[in-house]
């Protein structure tokens, strides 16, 4: 240990050292958990979403249009404001205005640098949260210093007039509530099944909303009414049975009164024969470009009607001559897909699409295979 | 208590403070994101690329409705692996990320949701 080392510990002053760097560090953790704490709420994040009365929360001058107002919400409890992206280059003016009751008042930005009335850098503050479906308002007014030039209050690159910049903030969807397990309430819709093959005889359940909990409901298969009288407990689930149709693939959708849910779902009918459950070996070739071809191999496949679930969409109603191999042309999307950095420089990605094979004896494991856009 | 073992009490617990800096303190020396996590479910109803950031902004419905950031570099996707629409989703969502779309010579932001972490889905499609 060296002598200077010794000194400071054998020092009079060293306790008070000790419980004062332990409460800043305390102390500095609360902060950050408080302030840490929150989903992202603002919902202000293109140029053209700000009115034209307000300057833009956005930086023109980074290259990377940031956020320059952004902000936090805890739930309804609280809201953290964060305002500036840290450049040295940036000065915040301390006072900002939010909108409560309909009025704007002034509300202080604090921050770790203060010259004056402004914060250099990054400044914050932590205001009361808004209720469920409220929307909250920030004013701030931001000056960049861009080659010895202020730019304060930009809506743009140019920044001709100065004004107060906007940032607005909602709870977001999901932090409200109680939970996903849908309810009863709501449009008549079946959203999935709890398995997708079955035989004649066995029960599946409906998930969706809207079920009647009377005798009411009855159940389509490929249009067809197969079964009346189905009711629902919760509202929000239907224990239906697979009736004695012909094996392969039905859209099954539910019926009350004169409405029928707008979606279906697709139940597989099985054979019951103890054919193979599907399975892919490979996908060849392993990755390629959108249009191209692809063939699934493995075991299991049916001469006809089999649907490969991939990432993008169901491919449906496939054929397999040889029952080992399923081959398909891969273009589920409306536009050619080219990536790109953030740079604006082309970039080529491999994007990964997860494949299984589903088919009258089950579902098959899964396999990816990469598009190269 | 002899000088020696006052200092080596001292030095521990110079040595236990640092640590427990280190530890803790780091998430706030080094501040980054939110990291709330919450959950997302509802059916997909519409799919669209961010060519810049390599996403796909996805619309979805209730009962956990919202836009959300399908990212192959970052979510982990469950069975039946299938994001597009009419498929439902049930997974949980983290911090708001920009939609970066290419807009020569830049990368402009159309929009943004919320980064999925994780999702499965239903097989979805007839």
């Amino acid at each position: 240990m060296t002598p200077a080392i010794k000194k400071v510990l054998e020092s009079k002053y060293f306790y008070s050292l000790v419980i004062f760097a332990f409460l800043f560090f305390a102390v500095s953790f609360l902060v950050n958990v408080v302030a840490s704490v929150g989903t992202t709420c603002h919902t202000i994040t293109t140029p053209d979403a700000t009115p034209s009365t307000f300057g833009s929360p956005l930086n023109f001058f980074s290259g990377a249009n940031e956020l320059l107002i952004s902000v936090t919400c805890d739930g309804s409890n609280a809201t953290h404001i964060e305002v500036g992206s840290g450049a040295p280059t940036q000065y915040i003016y301390m006072y900002g205005y939010r909108k409560v009751n309909g009025k704007w008042t002034r509300t202080t930005f604090t921050g770790s640098t203060v010259t004056g009335t402004w914060i250099v850098g990054k400044g914050g503050v932590t205001v009361e949260g808004v209720q469920d479906g409220e929307t909250g308002q920030i004013l701030a007014y931001i000056c960049q210093n861009i080659q010895n030039t202020w730019k304060c209050g930009c809506s743009d690159n140019a920044c001709p007039t100065p004004k107060w910049q906007l940032q607005e903030y909602r709870l977001p969807a999901g932090t409200v509530g109680t939970g996903a397990t849908p309810n009863g309430d709501g449009e008549l819709d079946v959203h999935y099944p709890s398995k997708y093959l079955g035989l004649p005889g066995e029960t599946v359940t409906l998930i969706g909303s809207g079920f009647e909990t009377g005798s009411v409901s009855s159940i389509l298969w490929n249009g067809e009414i197969q079964e009346s009288g189905v009711s629902s407990e919760t509202g929000a689930a239907l224990i239906i049975t697979i009736p004695n149709l012909p094996p392969g693939k039905y859209e099954v959708k539910v019926k009350e009164g004169n409405v029928v849910s707008k979606y279906g779902v697709g139940i597989w009918i099985g054979t019951g024969d103890n054919s193979p459950v599907p399975t892919i070996t490979s996908i060849t070739p392993e990755s390629g470009l959108q249009g191209g071809t692809f063939t699934v191999h493995g075991t299991g496949f049916t001469k006809k009607n089999n649907d490969a679930i991939t990432t993008f969409g169901v491919l449906s109603g496939l054929p397999s001559e040889d029952g080992k191999s399923i081959t398909f042309t891969y273009d589920p999307f409306d536009e050619k897909l080219v990536s790109y950095n953030e740079n604006a420089e082309r970039s080529e990605y491999a994007l990964p699409v997860n494949v299984t094979i589903m088919n009258t004896s089950g579902q098959s494991n899964m396999k990816i295979f990469n598009l190269n856009i | 208590m002899s000088i020696k073992k006052i200092t080596a009490f001292r030095y521990f617990l110079v040595v236990t403070l640092f640590v427990s800096v280190l530890l803790i303190g780091n998430n706030f020396i080094a501040p980054t994101t939110t990291w709330a996590i919450f959950l997302e479910g509802g059916r997909s109803q519409e799919a669209s690329f961010c060519s810049c950031s390599i996403c796909f902004k996805l619309e979805v419905g209730g009962p956990k409705d919202g836009t959300f950031m399908y990212c192959p570099w970052f979510t982990r996707l469950y069975a039946h692996y299938n994001i597009f629409p009419n498929a439902w989703q049930l997974g949980k969502a983290y911090t708001y990320l920009p939609c970066l779309q290419i807009s020569y010579p830049y990368c402009r932001t159309d929009g943004g949701g919320y980064l999925l972490t994780i999702t499965g889905t239903s097989h979805g499609g007839f």
